[in-house]
């Protein structure tokens, strides 16, 4: 028996739709109608459903642009803001964005957070405990002419004139996760949907009544002479519910109740009947009229249908039928305006921004997806909203050498650092304390060596030896901060230093030959030399200056030597992290190919360490490669652990960690499925604890006309 | 994945006549057979006409509108009218009609702040009624960390 007692409270629930397009394919809307399903199954209380739908556009967007471009001092950054206005403005042009919002209320005396801890698993998106929105503000009144709807009281200050709708009868007709209530949502005008389920049949309870029908339908049709198709379908129906029942299903009474707005009395009337239209061929609506229509109102609020006192029009249906009234549920749409512009959802096309900048600390990302999808493309797009909408500036870190295009594009001066020209002096300071400055200096020669300098006695007393000679070298600067790149110890004083260390023989032999291996690798005509022994010739430094703006360092001119390419990006890292201890101003460090750093053990330890730096100091790391599997071997799942955002391109040949790895258990086989098969420029955008987004770039026309060579 | 819905089923409607349900046929056959008696004593030449008008009025205000039946909508209806009647000119003879029926006349004005009211169960746990215990077993013995609402006095 259902467990409706007065006293039983209401809990609201508010729920945020998810895309359904990451479900479209036929085992993907089946797995997800087993889902919601099961929930109903289990549900024994009454509950209500609520769908709020309201036109939206992107005004308050293209005003907050607009407002920066005019307070900006830089020019290039109004030039760009005017730029993204534009592009805003041919998007709301091209569209009738609408926003949504679901909510839940069971009147049960559960635990609220189990309640909402259930839902979240059956749907599969957030869910929150919280009081529902208003369907209107302040006051308004029953009227009846020229039809029966609600006016407001007072000044209208642009509030709707609303009329309410209450289904009475279900059509036999197939319905989907697609029709009749997407459609009804395509509907450009304000609405809300409420599918109340005022009680739940426990299965025998269920199987009783049905039975019971069918008793009676068969002796009425042994009694009369002649055809009556409608009994013989009846009974046919009611064998199938018993059949759904006894498959688990539960029996529920439902009503589906539209309350649609307008701004005026003749567009209300031909907005009721578009709905009329609409959905006339699955179920019918009766337009409410005097105290039924007030009454009404009940069905979004957390009202219990029986103190709503309508007449029942209710219908029974079974948990797999009511599961696909639950459909609003994957109609995500524009949800808010705040942030950057992420992409536009495929299948619904509506523009989704995000802000990463809501925590007090930095959010970092991880970037993946075969060559070729795109990644580099958005990856300049994101940095130029980026820099023009919240000013903030970039780093990036590229070994392809297109760092060309986005440097031309912001006029910057672009860093490329190559093998015969560069120099970058191991021992420059990138740490104010000398224990770090000694092990950051020990790993770069680690690499170098291509062996770890611990794990055995003589690697041992080689470490000890090498900290030894770094502390007799710095030993003359205090303050490590201060020293410039011109005062800085070089590779050849190593050696020297070393050459005279250890008390005993064996140890100054090991110390010799230390210094030879190191001398051989980077002094004199070693491979190294001119890259490590040296003076650093690559303005690396802050100098003083309060606001750092956006840089671009290409390593393609390296990019033949992988141990030289990864002692560039920790240097260049190094120096970035340096300067971000000095200040908290949001800054993105975007890093692509970041596995060529990786797969040097002792460099991926400086990546965690620099990573966790960034993020209490408001630096975004964007790690940037391949495959998803490089961030989760090993160590390197540390750096995957820091980046709460995913952006997965296309994974081909890499899906075998979406199915094996725990981190990437939230998703299921559709999910794979698509990220298997996203086509160029399309990828999957995944926020932990926020949701999951199927997006497509759409970049603006100026975006296209400055990188469409990327 | 669809799902295809079903007729109603736990209600019977088995076929009637003209495609009018039994059960209205026979609702408007007591009702034109009620009104027969009564009328056979006091009218008995109009007894039959007006027991065959009863069984057509029974059978069009039992066809059902909107899901229900047409007499209880024209009755909201009805009523709805009287409300606003009501409201407007409470001096009125519709205004009066609708008090002595004691019309729920709150209905006509609907007050967003009371209707969307949030209900009253997002309450904030009272932490000095909170007890913290290191162990599940430190419940047993008054040692656990407990919350107090004020400092407590130094003596």
């Amino acid at each position: 028996m259902p467990r409706d007692t007065k006293e039983t409270p209401a809990r609201t629930f508010v729920i945020e739709p998810f895309d359904i397009m990451l479900h479209a394919t036929d085992t993907g809307v089946q797995a997800l109608q087993t889902r919601f399903g099961n929930w109903l199954r289990a549900l024994t209380s009454p509950a209500r459903f609520v769908c709020w739908q309201m036109p939206a556009t992107l005004d308050d967007k293209i005003a907050s642009v607009t407002q920066t471009a005019r307070e900006t001092d830089n020019p290039q950054r109004a030039r760009l803001l005017m730029e993204y206005r534009r592009h805003y403005e041919a998007l709301q042009a091209s569209a009738e964005y609408q926003c949504s919002l679901c909510g839940m209320a069971v009147w049960s005396d559960e635990n609220p957070r189990a309640l909402a801890a259930g839902m979240v698993s059956a749907f599969d998106t957030p869910v929150v405990e919280a009081a529902w929105p208003a369907l209107f503000e302040g006051r308004y009144a029953l009227r009846d002419n020229p039809f029966w709807y609600l006016a407001p009281v007072g000044r209208p200050g642009g509030r709707p004139v609303w009329a309410i709708l209450n289904s009475y009868e279900f059509m036999p007709s197939v319905w989907n996760f697609f029709r009749p209530l997407a459609s009804l949502l395509r509907l450009n005008f304000p609405l809300a949907l409420a599918v109340d389920i005022p009680r739940i049949y426990d299965r025998n309870e269920g199987i009783d009544a049905v039975e019971s029908i069918i008793a009676a339908h068969q002796v009425h049709l042994a009694t009369i002479r002649g055809e009556d198709s409608r009994s013989v379908t009846r009974v046919a129906d009611c064998r199938r519910a018993l059949q759904e029942m006894n498959q688990g299903d539960a029996l529920h009474l439902a009503q589906i109740t539209i309350a649609v707005a307008a701004p005026d009395l003749d567009t209300l009337k031909q907005r009721v009947q578009a709905v009329i239209n609409e959905t006339r061929a699955w179920f019918l609506l009766r337009q409410e009229v005097g105290e039924l229509l007030a009454r009404s109102v009940g069905f979004f609020a957390a009202k219990r249908t029986k103190e709503i006192n309508i007449p029942q029009t209710t219908w029974p249906v079974t948990s797999r039928e009511l599961a696909l009234m639950l459909a609003p549920l994957g109609y995500r749409k524009l949800s808010m305006t705040e942030g950057i512009l992420r992409g536009e959802a495929v299948g619904a096309a509506y523009p989704m921004f995000h802000d990463s900048w809501k925590d007090k600390r930095a959010t970092h990302e991880i970037w993946c997806g075969v060559s070729g999808f795109g990644k580099t493309y958005l990856c300049n797009c994101y940095l130029s909203r980026e820099y023009a909408e919240n000013g903030i500036p970039f780093d990036l870190l590229e070994p392809m050498g297109h760092g060309k295009h986005i440097a031309r594009a912001f006029g910057l001066p672009w860093h490329v650092l190559s093998a015969k020209n560069t120099t970058l002096n191991p021992l420059d300071p990138m740490f104010p304390i000398l224990i770090e400055q000694k092990s950051h200096t020990t790993r770069i020669f680690e690499t170098v060596l291509g062996r770890p300098l611990s794990g055995g006695q003589r690697q041992n007393i080689e470490r000890g030896l090498l900290g030894e000679a770094l502390d007799i070298l710095y030993r003359g600067f205090p303050n490590l901060s201060k020293v410039t790149p011109d005062l800085a110890p070089t590779c050849d004083m190593v050696c020297d230093v070393l050459t005279g260390l250890g008390d005993k023989d064996h140890i100054r032999v090991i110390a010799r030959d230390l210094a030879d291996e190191i001398a051989g690798l980077c002094c004199g005509s070693g491979p190294w030399a001119s890259f490590l022994n040296g003076q650093t010739n690559l303005d690396l430094a802050r100098g003083g200056r309060q606001w750092v703006g956006p840089r671009v360092f290409s390593f393609h001119e390296m990019s033949e030597d992988p141990i030289m390419l990864a002692i560039a990006y920790t240097q260049v890292l190094s120096a970035i992290r340096r300067d971000s201890l000095l200040d908290e101003q949001p800054r993105i460090i975007a890093v692509d190919e970041v596995y060529r750093l990786m797969r040097h053990p002792s460099l991926l330890d400086f990546l965690i360490e620099a990573a966790k730096t960034f993020r209490t100091r408001r630096k975004k790391l964007l790690a940037i490669d391949q495959q998803m599997s490089v961030f989760l071997e090993g160590k390197a799942r540390l750096v995957f652990e820091n980046c709460p955002i995913r952006v997965i391109f296309n994974q081909r040949q890499g899906m075998n960690v979406f199915h094996e790895d725990a981190a990437f258990q939230h998703l299921n086989q559709q999910h794979r499925d698509i990220i298997a098969a996203l086509p160029r420029f399309h990828y999957v955008l995944d926020i932990q604890d926020e949701g999951l987004w199927y997006l497509y770039n759409r970049s603006s026309e100026s975006e296209m006309e400055r990188f469409r060579t990327t | 994945m669809v799902a295809e819905f079903k007729s109603h089923i736990l209600s019977r409607d088995e076929k009637g006549f003209m495609g009018i349900p039994f059960k209205r046929l026979l609702l408007a056959g007591v009702g034109g057979g009620i009104v027969y008696t009564f009328a056979k004593i006091a009218i008995s030449d109009w007894s039959i006409p007006l027991a065959v008008l009863t069984a057509v009025v029974f059978i069009l205000l039992t066809s059902p509108q909107g899901g229900i039946p047409r007499w209880q909508r024209l009755l909201y209806a009805l009523r709805g009218g009287l409300m606003l009647r009501a409201e407007q000119q409470p001096e009125s003879l519709p205004g009066n009609a609708a008090r002595l029926l004691e019309l729920p006349a709150d209905l006509t004005a609907l007050d967003a702040s009371v209707i969307f009211a949030a209900p009253t169960l997002f309450t904030e746990a009272n932490l000095s009624e909170w007890v913290t215990f290191a162990r599940a077993a430190d419940a047993d013995h008054v040692d656990g960390l407990v919350f107090i609402d004020t400092p407590l006095e130094v003596k």
